[in-house]
C-alpha cells in the first residue's frame, strides 16, 4: 500500500474494510486519544505489562489460574478490528501470547450460531496454528482428546442416523504420529464446523451432544489448552493462549448475540483460557451482568471535541496523520479542507474515509485536487444520505437527546438510543455516556428543519 | 444518445466504479424501468469492466455465493436487492451481511437497487454491510429523456396534461377531476385524445386516469412557464374546497375531512411542481397550513404557512403598492403567529402579530372605510392581547382587547346582519371576559360573558348547522360555567358545563378528526369532574376526570408538540391527584398523578418559558408534592 499521489489512486487508499496493522505504512495509532480508552486498561486486564525493550510480557506465574476474559464493546467502524490486530502483532511474542485470531464471521456459517460453534472453531483455529508452529504437544492428551471427539461423534452419528440424516465421517485408522493425531483432530473439528453449518436439525443434534457432556467438553478442551500452554512455554514459543475471536457483533439477530452471551455465561465461565471476544454494541446496557463472568471495555470513536466544545488538538493532528499518509497533502486544495473532513468524520475513521473517497469523485481531475467546494457538496451530500433513514420518531428522540446535550447531561443506553448508534446517527465518546450527533447528519435539510429549527 | 436525465448522478456512479475495488452502492429507486437503463448506460460508459447482473430472488445464499466468487474484480448489479428484506428471507438476509468481509476481501463491486420506500429497512437488515457503503443515489423516474414531444398536441390537450403533470402520479377518478376541473369545455373528448395518444392511461374498472411518470415529467420541462396558467383552475378550486372556518377549529367548510385529505395531497403536489411567486400559490399554501393545523399536525402547518409568507413577501416587495398583497402578508403573519403560539414560541408569536398589526394599521390608515382592514386590523389587537395574557401581561392584553372590541363594535353596528362581525364582537367579549376573569374582576367578565354568550346563540340559532357558531355557543356555556363556580355558584356552573358538555360531544362525534373538538368535549370533562367534586358527587367527579384524561392523552400521544395538549394532560393528572389527596385515602395514586403532572409541567416551563401559567402551576404542584405524607 503506498500513498496516493494522484486523485485516480485515492479509491485504493481509502478502503474502509482492510483493518490496519502496526506494519502498514499507513497506521496511525490513536492511543489514549478514545476518552476513557486506554491500551494500557487492557493489558492490565491481559495481565501484561512492557518490559525495558517496550515489549510485552506475560506474568505467567502469578497468573497460573487467572484467565481473563474479556469483552470489547464499539461501534461499528470504530477500528476495533485494526485494534485487535494491533494486539495480535504486540502480544504474539515468546515472552508473552500464543494468539489464535478467529473471525466468526468469515469462517463460520453463522445461521443460528450458538456458543459451541464458536468453541469448536476455537479448537480448529488452536489446532492448525499449533500444527503449523510444529508444537510438539504430549501426543497423550491429543490422543485422549482425539478419542473423546471420535466418541461424542459416534453418539452424533446414531442420533442423526435415527433421524435420516447423513452422518459425519470417521476416521477408523489408528493414527501414528503427532502430525497426523493434528491432521485427524483438524478434520473432526472441519467435519464438525461443516455440521453445525449444515441443516438447523444437524447441527443441533451435534450441539445438544457437546451441551450435555459440556462439563466434560469443558474439562477435554481445558486440559488441552494447559497441555498446549505447558508446551508453549518449554518450547519458548510463548507463555500462554490467547485467543482473539472477532465477528461477533456480526452474528444473527440481536436475540442470538443475547443468548450467546447472557444465556450461556455459565459455559463460558467453564472455559479457562484467555479470550479476548468484541462485544455487539447493544448489549452494554448488560454490562453489570457481564461484569460476573469477564472484563468489558467501551472502545469508543476517537474524541475530536471535548463536550464543551473544546477541540481535542492532539486527536486532530493525528487524523491530520492518517489523511496524509494514505493522500498526499498537494491533492487538497488547502490544510483546511482536510481540517473541515476531520470535523465533519466524528472520530470515526471510517466515516472520515468515506469523506474523503466521495469528495474524490467530485474532484476536478483536470484540476487534480480536492478542493474545499467538493468537500462542502460531499458533506451536504452524506448529512441528506443519513437523514434519509431516519423515521419521524428518531427525530423527536433527537430533539430531547440535543437538549440533553447541550444541558452536559450524561446519556444512558436505551433500546432507542441503541438504534440510532446501529444507525450511525449519534456517537459516542469516553465510557458511553458523552454522545453526540453525527456531524454529518447536523447539516442535512431534515435535521435543520426537524430539530433545530423546532426547537 | 441525448443527455440523459440524471447525468449527474450517473456520471458520479462512473466516478465511483471506474477502480477495481470492493464498493458496496445503494441505487433507490421509484421506475421499473432504471435497472435496465442503468445497466446500458454502465455498459456503454465503462466498457472495460465486466458487468454481471445478478437476480438474488429465490435464489439460496450458497448459489449467490458461488456466483459473486467468480465475480473477481467485476461489477456486480443485482436489480432486486431488497428481496432480501423481506420477512421471510431474514436468514439469508442475515448471511448475506455476515459474509461482508469475505465479499469485500474479493472486491466485488456490489450495486444493489432498493424501491425508495425500502431504503430504511437497510441499515436494520444488514448493518455491517452498511456500515461499508461507498455511494447512495436516488433514481426517481427514469434515466432516459423522453423520446415524445408535447409538438403533436393541442392547446387543451396541453393544459390537460399540465395539471396531470403537477398532481401526484396516481390514478385520479372521473369524479374528482371533474370536480377540480369545473366547467371545462370538452373535457371528456380532450381526455379520450390524449388517452389515444398514450399520454395518459384509463382504468375502466375504477373509472381513473393516471399520467405516467415520464409524461408528467416532460411536461413539466416542455410547458414549463405555462404550468401555472394551465393549472389556475384546478388550484383556485383547491383553494375553494379546502376552504375554512375562519374561527380556531378550523373546520372545512366545502369538504368532508376524508375529502380534505386528498385534496391537501394534490395541493401539496401543486406546490412541489410549481415555484413561483403568485398570490394563488399562497392562499393554497395557506390552505394547506391550515389542513395540517386542523388535523394536528403543527410542524408541517409551520412549513406552509412560511411558504405561504415567503410568497406574499415576494409579492409584495415586487408590488409594494398592491394592497391585496398586503393584506395577504398580513394574514400570512397571523397565521405563523397562531402556529407559534401553539407550538409555545409566544416571543416569536408576539414577534409576528406586531409584523401583522403594522400592517394592517398601514392599510386601516390609508384605507379608513375598507371593512376588511379594519376587520384585520381588530383581530391582529385580539391575538397580541392573547399573547400578552399569556405572556401574564394583563393590563396590555385588556388594552388590546378593548381596542378590538371597539373596532368590531363599530364593525357590527355599521353592519348589523354581517355574522362575521357579530361574530367578531362576541369573541372580542369572550377576550375581555376572560382578562377581567384573570384580573378577579368576576361580575365584569359575568357580564362579558353574558353578551358573548346572547350574540353566539343569536348566531347559532340563525345558523344551526354552522359548526363554528355550535363551537362558540359551547365555549360561552364553559366560561359562563367557570365564572359562576368561582363566584359559588355551583349548581349554575353545573348547568352551563352540561350545556358545554353536549354541544362539544356533538361536534366531536361528527367530527372526530378536529383536534380542537376532541380536546374542548376533554375541558367540558375536567370542568364538569371539577363541579361534581365540589358538590360531593365524588364517583361522578372521578368518572369525568377519568374520561378528560383519557382523551388528553390521546391528544397528547398524538401530537407532543402541542402546547395546549400537554399542558391539558398535566391538569388532568393534577385533578385526579387533589381529588385522591383529598377524597379518597390513596397516598400512592396522588404521588403518582402529581409526579406526572410535574414531568410535564417541568418539560413546558423548558420549552415555552414565555408561558406564566406554566411555570405557576409547576410551582404548585411541587408545593403539593412536598406536602404529602412520606410514603
Amino acid at each position: 500500500m503506498r500513498q496516493a499521489t494522484k486523485l485516480i489512486e485515492i479509491d485504493a487508499v481509502v478502503d474502509k474494510f482492510t483493518p490496519v496493522t502496526p506494519d502498514n505504512p499507513f497506521y496511525v495509532d490513536f492511543k489514549n486519544l478514545r476518552g476513557d480508552f486506554q491500551e494500557r486498561k487492557v493489558m492490565r486486564i491481559l495481565n501484561v505489562q512492557q518490559n525495558t525493550d517496550g515489549k510485552y510480557e506475560f506474568n505467567y506465574d502469578p497468573n497460573r489460574t487467572n484467565k481473563t476474559l474479556l469483552f470489547l464493546a464499539g461501534m461499528r467502524g470504530s477500528g476495533k478490528t485494526s485494534e485487535l490486530a494491533k494486539y495480535a502483532q504486540l502480544l504474539d511474542s515468546p515472552n508473552c501470547f500464543f494468539v489464535v485470531t478467529c473471525d466468526v464471521d468469515n469462517d463460520l456459517d453463522m445461521d443460528n450460531v450458538q456458543y459451541m460453534d464458536i468453541l469448536i472453531f476455537q479448537l480448529e483455529q488452536l489446532l492448525i496454528r499449533a500444527n503449523k508452529e510444529n508444537l510438539k504437544l504430549d501426543s497423550h492428551i491429543l490422543e485422549s482428546m482425539n478419542t473423546w471427539f471420535q466418541e461424542r461423534v459416534k453418539e452424533i452419528n446414531t442420533s442423526l442416523k435415527a433421524e435420516g440424516s447423513a452422518e459425519i465421517e470417521l476416521d477408523t485408522d489408528k493414527p501414528l504420529s503427532l502430525g497426523s493425531l493434528f491432521g485427524k483432530m483438524l478434520g473432526l473439528t472441519a467435519r464438525l464446523k461443516m455440521g453445525l453449518s449444515g441443516s438447523k436439525t444437524h447441527a443441533d443434534t451435534i450441539r445438544n451432544s457437546f451441551k450435555n457432556r459440556f462439563v466434560d467438553f469443558s474439562n477435554t478442551f481445558n486440559t488441552f489448552i494447559e497441555e498446549t500452554n505447558r508446551q508453549l512455554r518449554q518450547e519458548k514459543k510463548a507463555r500462554e493462549v490467547l485467543f482473539i475471536v472477532d465477528g461477533l457483533e456480526k452474528t444473527m439477530s440481536a436475540d442470538t448475540r443475547r443468548k450467546i452471551i447472557m444465556e450461556e455465561s455459565n459455559r463460558i465461565r467453564q472455559i479457562k483460557a484467555n479470550t479476548i471476544f468484541t462485544l455487539p454494541i447493544e448489549l452494554m446496557k448488560e454490562e453489570q451482568r457481564i461484569r460476573n463472568f469477564s472484563e468489558i471495555i467501551t472502545f469508543p470513536f476517537i474524541k475530536l471535541k471535548e463536550r464543551g466544545g473544546a477541540p481535542v488538538e492532539q486527536a486532530i493532528t493525528h487524523f491530520e496523520e492518517f489523511v496524509y499518509k494514505r493522500v498526499a497533502p498537494e491533492l487538497f486544495d488547502s490544510p483546511e479542507t482536510v481540517k473541515t473532513a476531520i470535523a465533519y468524520s466524528g472520530g470515526s475513521p471510517r466515516q472520515l474515509l468515506r469523506i474523503i473517497e466521495r469528495a474524490n469523485w467530485y474532484a476536478d481531475e483536470a484540476l487534480g485536487k480536492i478542493t474545499s467546494a467538493d468537500m462542502e457538496k460531499t458533506l451536504d451530500e452524506l448529512g441528506n444520505n443519513i437523514a434519509r433513514y431516519l423515521e419521524p420518531g428518531d427525530f423527536a428522540l433527537l430533539k430531547r437527546l440535543k437538549k440533553d446535550l447541550q444541558a452536559g447531561n450524561p446519556i444512558g443506553f436505551s433500546n432507542d438510543i441503541q438504534g440510532l448508534l446501529e444507525k450511525e446517527v449519534i456517537y459516542e465518546y469516553n465510557d458511553g455516556t458523552y454522545k453526540c450527533v453525527n456531524p454529518l447528519l447536523e447539516r442535512s435539510k431534515l435535521y435543520k428543519f426537524n430539530v433545530i429549527d423546532a426547537q | 444518445m441525448s443527455e440523459p436525465l440524471h447525468s449527474d448522478q450517473l456520471n458520479l456512479l462512473a466516478r465511483a466504479l471506474r477502480q477495481k475495488s470492493f464498493h458496496f452502492i445503494i441505487i433507490g429507486y421509484d421506475h421499473p424501468d432504471i435497472f435496465p437503463e442503468i445497466s446500458a448506460w454502465l455498459r456503454e460508459h465503462l466498457p472495460d469492466r465486466p458487468i454481471r447482473e445478478l437476480p438474488v430472488s429465490d435464489k439460496t445464499f450458497q448459489e449467490i455465493q458461488n456466483i459473486l466468487i467468480q465475480a473477481y474484480h467485476d461489477i456486480v448489479l443485482i436489480p432486486d436487492f431488497d428481496w432480501f428484506f423481506k420477512q421471510e428471507n431474514e436468514n439469508i438476509s442475515i448471511t448475506f451481511n455476515q459474509h461482508r468481509d469475505f465479499f469485500a476481501r474479493r472486491e466485488i463491486t456490489l450495486v444493489c437497487f432498493i424501491q425508495k420506500k425500502l431504503f430504511k429497512e437497510l441499515p436494520r437488515k444488514m448493518p455491517d454491510l452498511w456500515s461499508l457503503r461507498s455511494l447512495e443515489l436516488e433514481f426517481l423516474g427514469t434515466v432516459q429523456r423522453s423520446t415524445y414531444s408535447l409538438s403533436n398536441i393541442d392547446d387543451m390537450e396541453s393544459a390537460l396534461l399540465s395539471v396531470f403533470a403537477v398532481l401526484p402520479a396516481e390514478p385520479i377518478t372521473r369524479t374528482i377531476l371533474k370536480g377540480l376541473l369545473p366547467n371545462v369545455n370538452n373535457l371528456d373528448a380532450t381526455l379520450q385524445r390524449l388517452i389515444k395518444k398514450g399520454l395518459i392511461a384509463f382504468d375502466e374498472m375504477d373509472e381513473s386516469f393516471t399520467c405516467n411518470l415520464e409524461a408528467q415529467e416532460t411536461t413539466r420541462q416542455q410547458n414549463g412557464e405555462q404550468l401555472f396558467e394551465h393549472c389556475e383552475l384546478l388550484i383556485s378550486t383547491l383553494i375553494d374546497k379546502l376552504r375554512y372556518e375562519t374561527d380556531l377549529t378550523g373546520h372545512f367548510l366545502n369538504a368532508t375531512y376524508k375529502e380534505a385529505v386528498i385534496y391537501a395531497k394534490y395541493a401539496e403536489s401543486i406546490l412541489q411542481h410549481i415555484k413561483k411567486a403568485e398570490e394563488q400559490l399562497a392562499i393554497l399554501a395557506e390552505r394547506l397550513g391550515n389542513f395540517h393545523t386542523t388535523t394536528g399536525n403543527l410542524d408541517k402547518a409551520l412549513t406552509f404557512y412560511e411558504d405561504e409568507t415567503r410568497l406574499f413577501k415576494e409579492l409584495y416587495d415586487a408590488f409594494p403598492s398592491n394592497v391585496s398583497f398586503k393584506n395577504g402578508l398580513a394574514i400570512s403573519y397571523e397565521k405563523l403567529g397562531e402556529t407559534h403560539a401553539q407550538l409555545g414560541n409566544l416571543d416569536k408569536a408576539l414577534t409576528f402579530y406586531e409584523d401583522e398589526t403594522r400592517l394592517f394599521e398601514e392599510l386601516y390608515d390609508a384605507f379608513p372605510s375598507n371593512v376588511s382592514f379594519k376587520n384585520g386590523l381588530a383581530i391582529s389587537y385580539e391575538k397580541l392581547g392573547q399573547t400578552h395574557a399569556e405572556l401574564g401581561n394583563l393590563d396590555n392584553a385588556l388594552t388590546l382587547y378593548e381596542q378590538d372590541a371597539q373596532l368590531t363594535k363599530e364593525l357590527y353596528d355599521a353592519f348589523p346582519s354581517n355574522v362575521s362581525f357579530k361574530f367578531g364582537l362576541a369573541v372580542s367579549y369572550e377576550k375581555l371576559g376572560e382578562t377581567h376573569a384573570e384580573l378577579g374582576n368576576l361580575d365584569k367578565a359575568l357580564t362579558l360573558y353574558e353578551q358573548y354568550r346572547q350574540l353566539t346563540k343569536e348566531l347559532y340559532d340563525a345558523f344551526p348547522s354552522n359548526v363554528s357558531f355550535k363551537n362558540v355557543l359551547a365555549i360561552s356555556y364553559e366560561k359562563l360555567g367557570q365564572t359562576h363556580a368561582e363566584l359559588g355558584n355551583l349548581n349554575k356552573a353545573l348547568t352551563f358545563y352540561e350545556q358545554y358538555r353536549q354541544l362539544t360531544k356533538e361536534l366531536y362525534d361528527a367530527f372526530p378528526s378536529n383536534v380542537s373538538f376532541k380536546n374542548n368535549l376533554a375541558i367540558s370533562y375536567s370542568k364538569l369532574g371539577e363541579t361534581h367534586a365540589q358538590l360531593g358527587n365524588l364517583d361522578k367527579a372521578l368518572t369525568f376526570y377519568e374520561q378528560d384524561a383519557q382523551l388528553t392523552k390521546e391528544l397528547y400521544d398524538a401530537f407532543p408538540s402541542n402546547v395546549s395538549f400537554k399542558n391539558g394532560l398535566a391538569i388532568s393528572y393534577y385533578k385526579l391527584g387533589s381529588f385522591y389527596k383529598d377524597h379518597r385515602p390513596d397516598i400512592v395514586a396522588t404521588r403518582n398523578y402529581f409526579q406526572q403532572a410535574e414531568a410535564l409541567w417541568a418539560e413546558l416551563t423548558e420549552s415555552a418559558p414565555g408561558y406564566a401559567k406554566f411555570q405557576h402551576y409547576l410551582i404548585q404542584v411541587r408545593k403539593d408534592l412536598s406536602e404529602l405524607p412520606q410514603s
